[in-house]
């Protein structure tokens, strides 16, 4: 697993490898060379601009315009935002997506640490095995992944005829957003407990030795000892999360919706991706560029909240 | 579960939790793969048979769905999508290494004006989800005319900020000297990097290929919007559609799955042969701690 570089490989300040330029004497002021280092980065840099920074600027002042994608822009101030703000739609959309957020949360990070915890305890019996099995739902498509699940989840599907059940999984507006939980648990997990398991990894042994020379159980060891060091891990998956669920898109559409359009689901279950989609299918840019800001928005601001939080406890 | 280093007394008041965590374990594993099994199962059953038995193995396999989709009109518009998605995949993949390599190098190697700066930016931008851009880049490829072609589909997303982290982080590990020495015997920057930091960069370099590969093949949004004319539609976003196909309302999930196995072999298959790679890069963020 730890093939990676770790922090050792870090340069600490002051030290930074001066790298192939350490003779100086040599080759001071030679103008190819102070040059190479801009020219290996420019192919990226180039990529980055045109396909990234670029677009993001430009979205900023879309979001500010009227757009048809076609004609003259006209600006219209906040009033994409506030035409946003206005639609039930959009706070419809919002409030599935922040669902999709909260509710598979909990026992996404915390049965992925969970189950870590077990394989890494001496009671599992193929701790190696686990590992790629119960990583491989992440490896399925959510292409696929959403087809499989209609069919799990369908009238005549294998979850109703396991438990003896009608229940109405995809077209039941109620039921349509946990059937999508179920599919993002099924598929996330394994994800989750990878990172968990390599986080496990860097719990000194000694320490948990100590613990329990000490006299700790296996609940107060895992309370005192992993989970403070395991404190940046926690934090990493529920960034990240939050990131990934506010960019819901393809799950829900596929699962709950009808595939001739590109957001499908019904608004009793769509995410707020699909404000995004729809006001470019429907040629209102300047709407769909104000929705991804929003977006934006939300991720920087969860993110602030995460970092200070987790920061605050650890100090 | 019998452990032979374990003295008799002492296997006894431990097989309660070892049985319990490892029914457990076993439990979440069958939940993990029986998904798999389903799609696998149900692409050999014929529809009849999926209502009657949608999860269990299939009592008189039979072929026609691939056989459907294989062959005739969809048959054709199958083939094509592949192709789509192989010719897309396969460039992206390749041009994205190499450009997260030679950036991940001179972060790693290189000190220049504006590098701590530079890379502070494009860590930043990580916080930027790529979805944002979608209007504005939808308008730009319109007017480029790039809407409905292959390279709509490779160019965008090759400056990936993990991919030139993971590749910055591998190369900061690459002992100076041994590039030094290159120089010394004559090697200009570009051979140096070619032929010495690149061999030595293999592993990282694989992860960062089949993570892409993975990302790529899989994806669905992208492609869903940029691309509406079939002729450049990848397998990903033309499967779906095939629920909608020529009869109408009757959505022949047999097809769908028998597809969904199609689609998700290739992914499998560098899974198994890639899986710690393929981990290790999932999750490459998590392991700075």
């Amino acid at each position: 697993m730890t093939t990676q570089p770790r922090g050792g490989a870090r340069p600490r300040p002051g030290t930074l490898p001066s790298g192939i330029r350490a003779r100086p004497t040599l080759r001071k002021g030679h103008y190819g060379d102070r040059l190479m280092p801009y020219v290996f980065i420019a192919p990226f840099l180039i990529s980055f601009l045109i396909f990234f920074a670029l677009p993001s600027i430009v979205s900023i002042v879309l979001s500010f315009f009227k757009y048809r994608g076609y004609g003259p822009a006209t600006f219209v101030g906040f009033a994409n935002y506030l035409s946003l703000f206005r639609s039930p739609d959009f706070w419809q959309s919002a409030a599935n997506t922040a669902f999709y957020w909260l509710v598979p949360m909990v026992p996404l990070i915390g049965g992925a640490f969970a189950l870590a915890l077990l394989v890494r305890s001496r009671f599992a019996r193929w701790p190696a095995l686990f590992r790629p099995i119960l990583f491989v739902p992440q490896v399925m498509a959510p292409v696929a992944a959403a087809i499989v699940w209609r069919v799990l989840l369908s009238d005549t599907g294998v979850l109703n005829s396991l438990f003896h059940v009608e229940l109405s999984w995809i077209g039941d507006p109620a039921l349509g957003k946990w059937s999508v939980t179920l599919l993002l648990l099924w598929r996330g997990i394994g994800w989750y407990f990878v990172i968990f398991l390599s986080g496990l990894t860097s719990v000194p042994e000694e320490l948990l030795e100590a613990a329990q020379l000490d006299g700790a159980s296996a609940l107060q060891r895992i309370r005192f000892v992993i989970l403070p060091i395991m404190r940046p891990i926690f934090l990493f998956a529920v960034v990240i999360d939050t990131i990934a669920s506010l960019q819901l898109f393809t799950e829900p559409n596929l699962l709950l919706g009808n595939a001739s359009a590109p957001a499908g689901a019904p608004p009793s279950a769509a995410p707020i991706m699909n404000q995004v989609i729809n006001n470019i299918v429907g040629g209102q840019f300047g709407l769909a560029a104000a929705v991804g800001w929003l977006i934006f928005i939300v991720i920087g601001i969860f993110s602030a909240i995460q970092f200070r939080l987790f920061r605050e406890e650890t100090s | 579960m019998k452990s032979p280093l374990l003295p008799q007394a002492k296997l006894s008041s431990r097989m309660g939790p070892k049985l319990a965590v490892n029914i457990l374990l076993i439990g979440a594993a069958v939940l993990a793969i029986y998904p798999f099994l389903v799609m696998a199962f149900g692409g050999f059953k014929t529809p009849g048979e999926l209502t009657r038995n949608p999860g269990g193995i299939p009592a008189a396999p039979t072929f026609a769905n691939f056989q459907e989709l294989f062959t005739g009109a969809t048959g054709a518009q199958t083939w094509k999508a592949l192709f789509n998605s192989a010719i897309v995949t396969i460039p992206f993949t390749a041009i994205t290494v190499l450009l997260c390599a030679m950036a991940g190098y001179a972060f790693a190697k290189y000190r220049f004006r504006g590098r701590n700066v530079l890379f502070g930016i494009l860590i930043a931008s990580m916080l930027v989800p790529a979805e944002v851009n979608i209007p504005s880049l939808y308008v730009f490829f319109a007017q480029i005319g790039w809407l409905n072609s292959y390279q709509v589909q490779i160019f965008p997303g090759t400056a990936s900020v993990l991919g030139m982290f993971m590749a910055r982080q591998f190369m900061t590990g690459i002992p100076t000297e041994v590039l030094e020495a290159a120089r010394v015997d004559g090697a200009g920057h570009w051979r140096t990097f070619w032929q010495v930091a690149l061999p030595m960069s293999t592993p990282v370099l694989g992860a960062i290929a089949v993570l892409m590969f993975v990302a790529k093949w899989s994806d669905y949004l992208w492609p869903r919007i940029m691309v509406s004319d079939p002729a450049f539609q990848p397998i990903m976003v033309l499967l779906p559609s095939l629920s909608t196909g020529q009869d109408g309302f009757i959505v022949h999930y047999e097809l769908l799955l028998a597809g969904a196995l199609i689609i998700t072999i290739p992914l499998l298959l560098v899974f198994l042969r890639f899986q710690d790679k393929l981990m290790a890069g999932t999750t490459a963020g998590a392991v700075r701690g």
